[in-house]
């Protein structure tokens, strides 16, 4: 899926994005005392009809990136791209057009729809946003429900009526109707049952093969990302640490954060893997993030640098980006073209 | 062989009595936990493995929920025929509960020392002092770090894995013979995830208590389960050891539940899924439950339940077709 020519435009390209919150004490003659740095300079492009998927930890700033993209949040820093385009500072038609284009699913179908409307209204709302005529998006809503293995007269219904797995296919029939390019999925199974997952994993691939829409996938669960995108990015406290193609990174993951990541699963299957990092103590408070690598209070490796100097992400083979201080004295060569090429 | 056993539960049934209808949430469960052993019930949501938890904890909301046959044994002793009072002695003492969500299981408003010392305090009546000292002994156990200064902070001081330490100490601080975990790592993160359970795993070899551990991930059963129970729809389907379950299910079921989790290996670009629902529980169909979704389902499955079949070792599954092989 990523075998296309290199110096075509991406669909999406996100550029040194940074989101920083400040965060006060007091409330009348309040004081700023800091910014917490949600997101801290993160590049990465997606490619139309590819899946990009975002892991990590609560406070990672995982959601925030997927919030900045859907144009939800603006950046402090650094933009977002889509098709060359900036999105951020988008206002009427243009900012309308782009809403269609980009579109969201989230974790809580409980939540994300309407109770007071029916199905039909739900998933023909852009619709009627976009200013479609009647007929058209009657058509329109049918075609989608049979897309996502729903029966067209169930748009009579109101969301109760429906199970978690058949929300959740309401929600991505809502997003998949004004036809868009890009579908930023947050934790779209994580509150779904296990046997109904499948279900949802499988539909999403079929509407990518038959649509080509891209998806920004943001997830905890190792297993689905490696079953659903074709490149990977692993957080931690704002930063990229690792980012590779996903065939690249599951043979050889090189960050001790993510092979932290990669020991804490559960495997169902007694072939637990050989090596067992068990990290010590949790994530700390992005309000103060450590010093020189964020991760090196937790790091089994860490050694006396780390503490002092961050580590940037620098290319260690191709396409296989690593922010760690371990993996520069080995390939010298890669290392310096590397961090020319890559640019970040 | 009761003697092994610390808890048995024999043939348990729990309905909800809505104006809708009855709702048979437990509808003949019966399981063993023996004494050490770290038993999994697994399930989907709905399955009635949180019921299952709280019938034997006698703590069902008590104006719809009723408890409407069965025994559970508690070293013999059947706990459904004590009272409410007689019950606030084995609860915490005989046993313990962790639930999922330590945001909600902690009161926001008194300090993690007041609420370890009223756990100690109602079980011991000791001095303060003494108190004080087991209840930074009992922070110590869970490995937390500095427990004499943590042990003055309020729940929101405190991060979710540690919250779910605190947790886990008031219900040890009774020293119970069962602890019933329901999903008690569910709200945590994942490396924070694998703490925990390798923290719950050192506490209980070092006390010979029996865990219930409830859940719906099956690598947590893989991790810290001996044996494991699953659930659909109101009933046991499969019960053995995790080695055989999760690498030779026998019920259909079983089979399609764990075929349908995708693998960090990955291979295979389609997962296996079940079809449908799980059926309403106020209108269960008359034979198997999983009939109606089931890929090898006849006319016999769908007349009538199966009766339990032994499969191997300490191995039982309630399906028709396991039946005289």
């Amino acid at each position: 899926m990523s075998d296309r020519l290199a110096d075509t435009e991406p669909l999406l390209r996100v550029e040194n994005l940074r989101k920083y919150y400040p965060f006060s004490k007091g409330i009348l003659l309040a004081r700023t005392l800091g910014r917490i740095k949600a997101v801290d300079d993160i590049s990465f492009t997606i490619r139309s009809g590819e899946t990009l998927g975002l892991v990590g930890e609560s406070g990672c700033g995982k959601t925030t990136t997927a919030r900045l993209i859907l144009n939800l949040e603006a950046p402090t820093q650094g933009q977002v791209l889509l098709e060359g385009r900036p999105i951020h500072g988008l206002k009427g038609e243009a900012l309308t057009a782009f809403r269609a284009d980009v579109q969201a699913v989230f974790q809580d179908p409980w939540s994300s729809l309407n109770p007071r409307m029916t199905v039909g209204r739900i998933v023909a709302e852009s619709l009627i946003v976009a200013g479609w005529e009647r007929p058209k998006i009657a058509t329109r809503v049918e075609e989608l429900l049979r897309q996502v293995r729903l029966e067209p007269e169930q748009a009579q219904l109101y969301p109760h009526e429906f199970s978690g797995g058949q929300r959740q296919r309401i929600a991505l029939a809502a997003a998949l109707a004004s036809r868009p390019k890009l579908i930023v999925l947050d934790e779209p199974i994580s509150a779904l049952d296990v046997s109904i997952r499948a279900q949802m994993m499988n539909l999403l691939k079929q509407i990518q093969a038959h649509d080509k829409v891209a998806y920004l996938l943001v997830a905890h669960d190792l297993a689905t990302v490696r079953h659903m995108t074709d490149q990977t990015i692993v957080m931690y406290l704002g930063k990229i640490v690792e980012h590779a193609p996903t065939r690249v990174l599951f043979d050889a993951v090189r960050h001790p954060y993510t092979k932290a990541l990669f020991s804490a699963v559960l495997l169902a299957r007694s072939a637990q893997a050989a090596e067992e990092i068990v990290l010590a103590g949790e994530v700390p408070s992005p309000l103060s993030p450590p010093g020189g690598c964020r991760f090196h209070t937790r790091c089994p490796m860490a050694m006396p640098r780390c503490s002092r100097v961050e580590p940037p992400l620098r290319e260690v083979s191709p396409g296989h980006r690593v922010a760690c201080h371990l993996y520069e004295a080995t390939d010298e060569s890669l290392v310096l073209g590397g961090d020319e090429m890559s640019k970040t | 062989m009761s003697g092994d056993n610390v808890l048995e539960v024999r043939d348990l049934a729990t309905y909800f009595f809505l104006r809708r209808g009855v709702l048979k949430a437990v509808d003949g469960v019966s399981f063993n936990l023996r004494r050490g052993e770290v038993l999994g019930l697994v399930g989907e949501s709905g399955c009635g493995k949180s019921v299952t938890a709280l019938s034997i904890m006698r703590l069902l909301p008590k104006d719809t929920a009723r408890t409407v046959r069965g025994e559970v044994r508690l070293a013999g002793e059947n706990i459904l025929a004590r009272s409410q009072r007689e019950m606030r002695e084995i609860r915490g003492r005989r046993i313990s509960m962790i639930l999922q969500d330590p945001q909600t299981s902690l009161n926001p408003v008194f300090s993690v020392g007041e609420q370890l010392r009223e756990a100690i305090y109602r079980r011991t009546r000791q001095p303060m002092a003494q108190v004080m000292k087991e209840a930074v002994e009992l922070l110590r156990r869970v490995e937390i770090a500095a427990p004499d200064q943590r042990i003055r902070q309020f729940p929101h001081q405190m991060s979710g894995g540690m919250k779910q330490r605190v947790v886990g100490a008031i219900s040890l601080s009774g020293r119970p013979e069962v602890l019933i975990a329901d999903e008690p790592t569910t709200a945590l993160d994942v490396t924070v995830q694998l703490q925990y359970l390798k923290l719950l795993k050192r506490l209980q070899s070092q006390t010979a208590m029996a865990i219930l551990f409830i859940t719906h991930d099956f690598g947590v059963v893989a991790r810290m389960c001996d044996r494991v129970a699953v659930m659909y729809a109101g009933r046991i389907v499969e019960c053995g050891p995790v080695q055989h379950i999760l690498e030779r299910p026998s019920h259909p079921y079983t089979q399609a539940l764990i075929a349908s989790v995708p693998r960090i290996s990955g291979g295979g670009d389609s997962l296996t899924t079940i079809d449908g629902q799980p059926p309403s529980l106020m209108n269960l169909p008359p034979g198997c439950r999983f009939a109606p979704r089931c890929a090898h389902a006849d006319p016999r499955c769908r007349a009538s339940y199966p009766s339990t079949v032994p499969i191997g070792v300490d191995h039982t599954a309630d399906c028709w077709r396991l039946e005289g092989r």
